[in-house]
């Protein structure tokens, strides 16, 4: 049986912020709505353990009277639900003081087509996730291994309208299979994101979890140190995951970031490529922000060089410039602005395994675990690997190593960069994003700790 | 609501539901955010919705919706079961079953002085504004926010059990934080707290009479020497304390985190059941223990979300790990009864163990006597940043400030300082526990613990005082 999702769909959302509009009286009025059904699927001990439908739909109104500003969210569409916000909307941006700086809203601007919504993947059903939830059980079962791991299918709108006349809507699907495959002293990991749910191919993904949890059997201690490491793609992207916060020119501005003063300098290593392209429809796209300002391909790091920052309304107009797409919720505007489909650039180095064998005495990671910044200027991060590391000597794969805890420069590291591989892998990210990055040879990484009882 | 709730778990039921609960939640919060001088948010929210979960062929099955449409709601009953259908295609063993639990039918409020949603908006504002304009005032101070948020829920409890009950919850707190920065370096340095209560937890902070220190150490650590590395006495504050507990004792005694269920995000526990009272967690100084009923923590409530009244558990007791964290149906699997740690953030979340407020007990000491008593080590204070392993044995933290102490005093500020370990070797080198002096003791709210899939984001407490580790790794690292 299809289920299909909760969605209002363009008219009525549209709709909705145009009652929103319509019932303000203040100078000036954005409004945003955000609905998201997420189906799914957890499954650990090789069953089923939870199987959830969530749903969430919100109106964010945003209101302006001179340069006071108010917000106000409501889960409610009815008319007296909505009156009822706006109401609350305005009346908080009455006693508001007054914020000098405030920009005029964006003005409406095309907003360019992508495809990112699969009614298929929709209307998946319990059933349905449950067998590819069960494809992942089976195998492990029949190996006397244990599976763990999600599938789950989401539907999202975002609508965005205000006063100037900017009316937008954007619905996106997101498939998403986490499988984790435990045995007495090891485990893999495999992950894939899709917009169709049909592209997950859950068999072979399973497999390479099985593989690496069997690959993984008897890990020995290593000695933290420094070593070369080969980061799979799964690696890479936690890593760019920091590293994404440093472009936000708020952070920028305020001199917490590590590139302020760095634009159009050279900070990583020749080889290294950063863009964010929220439009391309190899990641998840996304073709206008939380203002409703289209998106576009941006580059972030040209051949090592730092190359732009990006910037929402209000922190692009404190620099005199105009916004780049990349606003967050009204709620978030504190934060600032941030990329969130994010790219990087392939080289000719191959696959991870290809790179070892050009390792002379390191390691290879499958992915890290609970990543912290831990200076944000510095760009310190830490963190531990997990679901399978092995140690590299000589080109050769030598054996597991017991995970181990990292205290890195990533300003360093990617400035010793040894290989890049020859293809992209499509990782989730931060929400709406998604981040889309190689497997990755680097010089020297800085592992700081064991974790051993 | 009762009848939307009593006319749901009908329909549940005869959808093929063996257990239903529902909870009908309708929730309001406000946010109200200065930052570098000027009001950047003012938010009211209000939501309601509904979550239903059951179990049906021996397998959960959970569904939500926004609204209290009667309808919708039903739809939400049989959706929620059918899910359940779904999930029993690979189920394992046996059925779920769920402990015992009494039937109760109850209420329970917050106890507060002040509705924060009474008092007007204008006067949270000026104290942002003020507490803003001190921290500011100082050089070298390149951004600044000070924040308040407030939340009120009220919520529905209702199983086919028969329980049902009504409470109203209401959390508070705010927030100051400053960044001073020059070329290749930013200190922050930050204050606040979050509770169960009204405005008298905001008020009690002084959040416009400690704005000047926080710019004044923020400023003054731009000029502090690199944390040393190595090995030494550390002395945590009370804030750093709840991060370490939180992170090295909450979660590891979780007991679905220990049976596997979250192994899919942050992994499971080296708390395994085999070495629950006998383990050594650490020294004889050690007592933990979880307790949703003590005033105003953040982890205070009446009943969990699954009709089972808040409790106080032993964790840990004189250093030998005792207890978890349970649900009805991991309380089973030990042959016990839930100690009510099963919580959800909201309408349309599931419920999952979830830390109350995880405390350490107070020691005899007092903090002066802690530094006196120190011949040299360091003193690190606030939170900069956290990380810990998939079993919760290696952790690094950072902290936003330290001070070396040296004969017993306190000596020079102390930039970047970090501290990594092993939970078991760091507790069991813990020699002295504050407490004596009045405030030292002090419950510290958590408003970001995430956990589960989907992602839920929990309130959770932690009471600490300052307390002594000693040979603990410091200076982690290259700087």
């Amino acid at each position: 049986m299809r289920q299909e999702p909760l969605m209002l769909g363009q008219e009525k959302a549209l709709d909705v912020l145009q009652r929103v509009l319509a019932l303000s009286d203040a100078d000036r009025t954005e409004a945003i709505l955000t609905g998201a059904e997420t189906r799914l699927t957890r499954y650990a001990n090789n069953y089923i353990h939870q199987n959830v439908v969530e749903r969430q739909l919100s109106i964010t109104i945003k209101t302006t009277i001179g340069q006071r500003t108010g917000i106000a969210v409501t889960g409610r569409t009815d008319e007296e639900g909505l009156r009822e916000a706006v109401r609350r909307a305005v009346e908080t941006a009455t006693v508001t003081p007054p914020d000098p700086d405030l920009p005029p809203l964006p003005q409406p601007r095309p907003v360019p087509t992508v495809d990112a919504f699969c009614a298929a993947t929709a209307g998946l059903s319990a059933r349905e996730r449950a067998e590819r939830a069960g494809a992942v059980i089976k195998k492990a079962q029949k190996l006397g291994l244990v599976a763990s791991g999600s599938f789950s299918v989401a539907t999202y709108e975002l609508a965005v309208a205000n006063s100037e006349g900017v009316a937008a809507y954007h619905p996106q699907t997101r498939a998403n299979l986490v499988a984790i495959v435990s045995g007495e002293d090891s485990s893999g990991y495999a992950s894939a994101l899709s917009v169709r749910a049909e592209d997950i191919d859950v068999e072979a993904k399973a497999e390479v979890a099985i593989r690496k949890c069997l690959e993984g059997r008897n890990p020995r201690p290593l000695e933290p140190g420094v070593y070369e490491v080969v980061l799979e793609p799964e690696a890479v992207s936690d890593v760019i995951g920091s590293l994404a916060l440093a472009f936000n020119g708020q952070w920028v501005r305020e001199g917490r970031s590590p590139f302020a003063n760095k634009l159009g300098q050279r900070v990583f290593a020749p080889v290294f490529h950063l863009w964010d392209d929220p439009l391309s429809s190899e990641g998840i796209p996304l073709p206008f922000d939380f203002e409703g300002v289209p998106k576009s391909r941006m580059e972030l790091v040209t051949a090592g060089v730092v190359a732009g920052f990006v910037y929402n309304t209000y922190t692009a107009a404190k620099e005199g410039r105009e916004s780049t797409g990349h606003a967050l919720p009204p709620q978030a505007r504190t934060f600032g602005a941030f990329p969130a489909h994010l790219f990087m650039g392939t080289g000719d180095s191959g696959s991870s395994l290809d790179m070892a064998a050009r390792m002379q005495r390191g390691l290879l990671v499958t992915r890290f675990n609970y990543n912290r910044v831990v200076h944000p200027v510095k760009m310190v991060i830490t963190g531990l690997t997990r679901d399978g590391v092995w140690y590299v000597e000589d080109g050769k794969v030598r054996h597991p190593v017991s995970n181990l805890r990292y205290t890195q420069s990533i300003l360093e590291a990617l400035n010793d960069i040894r290989g890049i591989g020859s293809q992209r892998e499509l990782k989730s990210f931060f929400g709406l994003g998604s981040c889309c990055v190689p497997a990755l040879h680097l010089g020297s990484w800085s592992f700081t700790g064991d974790t051993r009882l | 609501m009762i009848e939307l709730a009593r006319k749901l778990l009908e329909r549940a039921r005869e959808a093929g539901a063996t257990y239903a609960d529902v909870r009908v939640i309708r929730q309001k919060e406000q946010g109200v955010t200065v930052k570098d001088g000027v009001v950047a948010s003012v938010t009211n929210q209000e939501d309601a919705g509904l979550g239903v979960r059951v179990i049906a062929q021996g397998a959960w099955g959970f569904a939500s919706a926004p609204g209290l449409d009667l309808e919708r709601a039903l739809q939400v009953a049989e959706e929620a079961v059918a899910i359940a259908r779904a999930s029993a295609m690979f189920k394992t063993g046996e059925d779920v079953c769920l402990a015992p639990a009494d039937i109760v039918e109850d209420t329970y409020s917050t106890p507060y002085r002040t509705d924060p949603f009474d008092v007007p908006l204008q006067d949270k504002v000026d104290l942002l504004l003020k507490a803003d304009r001190e921290m500011r005032s100082v050089g070298r101070v390149r951004s600044t926010t000070a924040q308040l948020r407030f939340r009120k829920e009220e919520k529905l409890f209702a199983s086919t059990e028969g329980t049902i009950i009504h409470q109203t919850l209401l959390e508070s707190g705010g927030n100051i934080s400053a960044t001073a920065a020059e070329l290749m370096e930013a200190q922050t340095r930050s204050w606040g707290n979050w509770g169960t209560g009204g405005y008298e937890i905001v008020q009690d902070l002084d959040l416009e009479g400690q704005a000047p220190r926080v710019a004044k150490e923020a400023a003054a650590l731009l000029d502090a020497e690199q944390c040393p590395s190595g090995e030494t006495t550390v002395i945590l504050d009370g804030p750093m304390m709840a991060l370490q507990i939180h992170e090295s004792c909450g979660h590891p005694v979780e007991l679905d985190r220990v049976l596997g269920t979250e192994v899919s995000l942050a992994g499971t526990s080296f708390l395994t059941l085999d070495k629950r009272s006998h383990f050594r967690y650490g020294s004889e100084h050690v007592n933990l223990v979880a307790d949703a009923t003590i005033p105003g923590g953040l982890g205070t409530f009446g009943y969990d979300d699954e009709g089972v009244p808040a409790q106080r558990t032993e964790l840990v007791s004189q250093g030998i790990f005792q207890g978890y964290l349970t649900s009805r149906e991991t309380a089973r699997v030990l042959g016990e009864r839930s100690n009510g740690a099963m919580r959800a953030t909201g309408w349309n979340k599931i419920p999952l163990i979830r830390m109350t407020n995880i405390n350490l007990e107070p020691g005899d000491w007092t903090l002066e006597e802690m530094i006196r008593d120190t011949k040299e080590g360091l003193y690190f204070c606030g939170v900069s940043s956290g990380s810990i392993d998939d079993l919760r044995i290696n952790f690094q933290f950072g902290a936003q400030l330290g001070y070396r102490i040296e004969d017993g005093s306190l000596g020079s500020l102390i930039k970047n300082p970090t501290y990594t370990g092993k939970t078991p070797a760091f507790w069991g080198a813990c020699d002295a526990i504050a407490g004596r002096a009045p405030g030292e003791w002090r419950v510290w709210g958590i408003p970001n613990c995430g956990k589960g899939e989907p992602m839920q984001v929990a309130h959770v407490g932690h009471g600490t005082a300052p307390t002594r580790i000693r040979r603990l790794r410091v200076g982690v690292s290259r700087w």
